[in-house]
């Protein structure tokens, strides 16, 4: 998919912006930044990407302060605003 | 509160097909799928202005589809789930949640086309971030143009395997190797009904080639035995199974990989049937359990439809085929298609979905998981990943008496969270067949209830109050 083909825009994730295309779920957008830890469970565990289809409810993540979105089924849009409640990440939700 | 004549559940090739088919005989239509576009995940990036050109009969049939949807007039709802169903004066309502909250449908007739999900098989660290699905990981690559991961590792069974593997290898991804669990021999066995359908392989002998050529190694009778990590994905280690598919203590092997995509086949989505209260029946050549229907795909409930995958997987051919009946089948269920050209219409196609059904019946048969492979599920594996219970403290309740699955989701909490069961029910339903030497089919499946998926408590808050 070449980037003159598609609309390219940017979405904010904890506060960085990170690049998209349209089209693009929340999942792919985030998946091609490099991110793939999203949230933890309440045993701490890491949860990411995982059937990908809507079934399995661990990619989460809020979307324009809206808690518990499927980042696989949102499209991402121009603005939006992405929190993933991963916790210790390095370098992000202390703005 | 809207209504319609007729809701086609789901818009992938079965319901696509279904609604164009009733909406052109003349039924008001409305098309409802959860995701934003419509196409179901066989034909997720279809549109795509670099999409590759489609290699498969049922792939251009798809595709025309989606272009005949933008000409045909009906109602189409997207990112619009269907959570519940109950009888109305005529016919069925459903419940939906939608982009503006809450909403409810009326429809005279419904075909249920939810298709189907990918059946996954529980190992230690299957949890870690990396670790994902092939239809995830297929369609990052093939809808959105984004890799899993640099290093991949495709381990699990059937054509999705081998499809998966092409797109990520197309792609530019470096498959470190596909591990298909079903060992050569079996394959063999099988020879006969795969020679005679040599046709319908298209897809299958293109992928391989693909892969073939690519040099990526393909090693059947290998699977994946454990995911390594931290926070995410490092390692994997693979083993190669016996011939009951036990994994192999001595042949553990390390392979790096920051991406794990697996799958073994699918299973349908019977939620909703099962919530209307149409009766099921196990099935395994179908994916497990399916709804009953007559030769005109209606269950035992007049005017509940079903087409595709959530009726018996079957691929994408089967599914377009199934829904273009089910659409007359309730063209003619409301009075706009007489019974006499039904009946031809039926008869015309009946041979070709005689012979879709048994070739999709060999394909489930030959990749059905083989039972040693429930030994990749050991006691510390989390089996139910909402509710972070392990494999072996449900083992111990099932040796405890809780031989059914809804007595498991009670004592357990198994089942209990977002995905309602939906990930691990059919391997739960294995764990309790093996502790109790029983058939699969008796564990039962878990019981439904709306909302089916969860939905925002604000949103039933807001339509109680009004």
């Amino acid at each position: 998919m070449s980037d003159e083909d598609q609309i390219a825009f940017h979405i904010e994730v904890n506060g960085q912006l990170v690049p998209a295309r349209q089209g693009q779920t929340i999942a792919a957008v985030l998946l091609s930044a490099g991110r793939r830890v999203w949230r933890r469970t309440q045993h701490g565990d890491p949860r990411g990407l995982f059937c990908g289809m809507g079934v399995c409810f661990e990619c989460l993540v809020t979307v324009d302060d809206v808690a518990g979105q499927r980042a696989c089924m949102t499209l991402a849009q121009p603005g939006m605003q992405v929190h993933l409640a991963a916790g210790e990440e390095s370098g992000d939700g202390q703005r | 509160m809207g209504s319609v004549e007729l809701a086609v559940v789901g818009a992938g090739p079965a319901g696509l097909s279904a609604a164009i088919t009733a909406a052109r005989s003349g039924l008001r239509t409305a098309l409802l799928d959860e995701y934003p576009r419509p196409g179901g995940q066989y034909l997720k990036g279809a549109s795509e202005p670099d999409a590759a050109p489609p290699i498969s009969a049922a792939e251009r049939q798809g595709r025309t589809l989606l272009r005949q949807l933008a000409e045909t007039d009906l109602e189409l709802r997207t990112q619009t789930l269907v959570w519940g169903i109950e009888r109305a004066s005529e016919g069925w309502r459903l419940a939906l949640h939608g982009p503006r909250g809450l909403d409810w449908l009326e429809a005279r007739a419904v075909v249920v086309a939810a298709g189907a999900r990918e059946l996954v098989v529980p190992f230690p660290g299957w949890t870690l971030p990396g670790v994902m699905t092939l239809g995830a990981a297929q369609i990052l690559a093939k809808a959105h143009g984004v890799l899993p991961g640099r290093r991949v590792l495709l381990a699990g069974s059937g054509p999705l395997l081998l499809a998966a593997a092409a797109e990520l290898t197309r792609r530019g991804a470096r498959v470190t190797a596909v591990l298909e669990a079903v060992p050569l021999s079996r394959w063999l066995r099988h020879a006969p009904a795969i020679w005679g359908n040599w046709d319908r392989l298209g897809e299958g002998r293109h992928y391989l080639a693909e892969l073939w050529r690519s040099g990526t190694p393909y090693r059947p009778g290998w699977t994946v035995a454990e995911a390594l990590g931290g926070d995410e994905l490092e390692a994997v280690i693979v083993a190669r199974l016996d011939r009951r598919g036990h994994p192999i203590p001595s042949s553990r092997e390390q392979v790096p990989a920051d991406s794990l995509c697996m799958g073994f086949g699918f299973i349908p989505n019977v939620e909703l049937t099962q919530l209307a209260g149409c009766a099921h029946v196990f099935d395994p050549a179908r994916g497990g359990w399916v709804p009953g229907v007559d030769e005109r795909l209606e269950t035992s409930l007049p005017g509940l439809f079903v087409a595709g995958e959530a009726a018996g997987v079957a691929g994408a051919a089967a599914a377009m085929l199934e829904g273009h009946i089910a659409g007359m089948a309730a063209a003619y269920r409301l009075g706009r298609l007489p019974e006499g050209q039904l009946a031809r219409e039926l008869a015309a196609r009946a041979g070709r979905r005689r012979r879709l059904g048994r070739f999709a019946a060999m394909l489930n048969t030959l990749f059905a998981p083989a039972p040693g492979l429930d030994a990749l599920i050991t006691d510390d594996t989390p089996i139910c990943r909402c509710e972070e219970v392990s494999a072996g403290e449900v083992r111990a309740a099932i040796r405890g008496g809780a031989t059914e699955l809804d007595a498991l989701k009670t004592w357990m909490r198994v089942g209990q969270g977002a995905c309602q069961g939906r990930t691990f029910g059919p391997l739960l339903a294995r764990l309790v067949a093996v502790e109790t030497g029983r058939p699969v089919g008796q564990a039962g499946c878990f019981g439904v209830r709306p909302p089916l998926k969860p939905i925002p408590l604000g949103d039933l808050a807001q339509e109680g109050a009004s």
